[in-house]
């Protein structure tokens, strides 16, 4: 045991009298920005892309806007995260001549990426409201799309609250592939302090800590949250 | 005000309309009665395109509402629905519930009013009103028509508070918001318990008084033959028989009417 307690003393004097502790906090800021930002992004992108995909068929617009999603579903889930980002960032960016920070690039991709799923989850949430709404709606001369942003979505929003959570839980766990593409993030950190001092026991572990303690904290948040929804329409 | 040409409806193979004709004049009170299944709805929500018609045309003020062209929205704004089972928006309040609709076509007209403005297009000076005005507006309306159905002091709790009854009055109402020229009502009290079916009733008969247009499809035979100035009987896809309210319930003159009267009367 006293092998590990050397082990330990070793991060520790790497983690805090030799300033790891910096580069933590950066991945942790990193981290957070790509993981809430591209949950924004991917629940614009997903609604946006469940709405046409509940939208009435007989026209011509919306069945090619479908066509479009469907493409757009199907690459985003057909094809690992790390893959998407080393072709944003290493062909496609370069090509289109955009010139992004690292971060960035995660950003847009796990919006990109979450956007996909989101769909499917808005799109189950869109299913689960009463088609009585809708009809409501459109029976008063609301447009389609305006019924959906006032009436529809808004319900099916509180519906999928708790999947919702579980996405950006994914998103903060898959935040450690962004080193790939050489943004700093919480594994970098604590890889490099592994790399400082020839001993990656423990840093590793504290890598699992800090992902797990961030989950936890997170969890946490989304149940306070469901609760006071749920008391805010008791009697539905 | 609205004429049915010719209307046909089929539901993949399932030919439900074959064939309707119908007119329907200013301030007439329409009664559609016909056994369950027998394309009441279906017929009801072809006036507003909520199923579009497999062939024929709807004329409302004289335009074709089958017509892909025609803006549905502002057409069904003057031609409101009131539905069996409310479809009250349940994540807004009973005000917000009669005002949503009404703030969003001001708005709108408001919107385009500005754009004709700027592009020195003609356009009504009355539509250019601030987004207060509006909701103020609207507001206001609202409260008072939830005072003709004495549930002002429901205005800010949400549909789900509400009894049944309560939920059509305010559907009835807030498609009065709109202040249509006919209003659609399927089957307006078959989900209530048999104790609200009165005050409902009432705020119809009130609605009738006051000369509004009413196409009512309903299983509540006195109310029909108090109110109607017409009724259709459907059955096969097609209008077996109209008439007065004396005319069809008294005299009958379809066997299929007699029939369907003597089990439900
Ligand atoms: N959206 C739909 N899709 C398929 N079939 C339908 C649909 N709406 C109604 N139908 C069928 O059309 C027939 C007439 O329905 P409906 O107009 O609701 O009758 P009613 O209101 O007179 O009871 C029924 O057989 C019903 O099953
Ligand atoms: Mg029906």
């Amino acid at each position: 045991m006293g092998n590990f307690e050397l082990k330990l003393a070793t991060f520790w004097r790497e983690f805090y009298a030799n300033g790891g502790y910096n580069m933590v906090l950066e991945g942790l800021k990193n981290t957070l920005i790509i993981a809430v930002l591209g949950l924004l992004i991917g629940s614009v992108i997903g609604t946006v892309i469940a709405a046409v995909r509940v939208m009435p068929k007989y026209k011509v617009l919306p069945r090619v806007l479908n066509g479009i999603c469907s493409v757009y579903v199907s690459f985003f889930r057909g094809t690992p995260m790390v893959v998407q980002l080393l072709v944003f960032y290493y062909v496609l960016f370069p090509l289109m001549g955009v010139n992004m920070t690292s971060v960035m690039v995660s950003v847009m991709v796990f919006g990109l990426n979450s956007g996909a799923y989101i769909s499917e989850i808005m799109r189950g949430g869109i299913l689960s409201v009463d088609p009585g709404q809708m009809e409501g709606g459109r029976a008063m001369g609301l447009s389609f799309s305006a019924t959906m942003m006032k009436i529809v979505i808004p319900q099916a929003v509180k519906n999928i609250l708790p999947t919702m959570g579980n996405e950006f839980i994914t998103l903060i766990k898959e935040t450690s592939i962004v080193s790939f593409v050489g943004a700093s993030d919480l594994y970098k950190a604590f890889n490099l302090m592994g790399t400082n001092t020839y001993e990656f026991m423990v840093p590793y572990l504290a890598m699992a800590v800090v992902y797990i303690v961030m989950v936890l904290i997170i969890t946490l948040l989304i149940r306070l949250m469901e609760r006071r929804l749920r008391k805010s329409d008791r009697s539905m | 005000m609205i004429e049915v040409c010719n209307l046909h409806k089929s539901f993949g193979d399932l030919q439900v309309l074959k064939g309707v004709d119908l007119t329907i004049k200013q301030g007439e009170i329409v009664v559609i009665l016909g056994p369950s299944g027998s394309g009441k709805s279906t017929l009801l929500r072809c006036l507003n395109c909520m199923e579009d018609p497999t062939a024929g045309n709807i004329y409302f003020h004289g335009v074709d509402l089958t017509d892909m062209k025609v803006d549905i929205n502002v057409h069904r704004q003057k031609m409101c629905m009131v539905f069996q089972h409310f479809n009250l928006f349940n994540n807004k309040t009973v005000l917000e519930n009669l005002t949503l609709a009404p703030i969003y076509v001001a708005k709108k007209k408001a919107r385009a009013a500005k754009w004709a403005k700027l592009l020195g297009r003609p356009y009504e000076v009355a539509d250019i009103r601030s987004n207060k005005e509006i909701s103020d507006e609207a507001e206001a309306r609202a409260m008072e028509l939830l005072g003709v159905v004495d549930l002002q002091d429901k205005a800010a709790e949400y549909p789900s508070k509400l009894s049944g009854g309560q939920k059509q009055r305010v559907a009835i109402v807030r498609a009065l918001a709109m202040n249509p020229d006919v209003m659609l009502f399927d089957e307006p009290t078959s989900a209530l318990d048999p104790e609200m079916v009165g005050e409902v009733l009432e705020v119809m008969r009130d609605l009738a008084k006051a000369g509004m247009t009413m196409v009512i499809v309903t299983h509540e035979m006195g109310f029909a033959r108090e109110v109607a100035s017409r009724v259709l009987f459907i059955d096969e896809g097609v209008i077996q028989e109209e008439g007065t309210p004396d005319e069809i319930f008294n005299h009958p003159q379809n066997p299929r009417t007699q029939s369907f009267l003597s089990k439900v009367l």
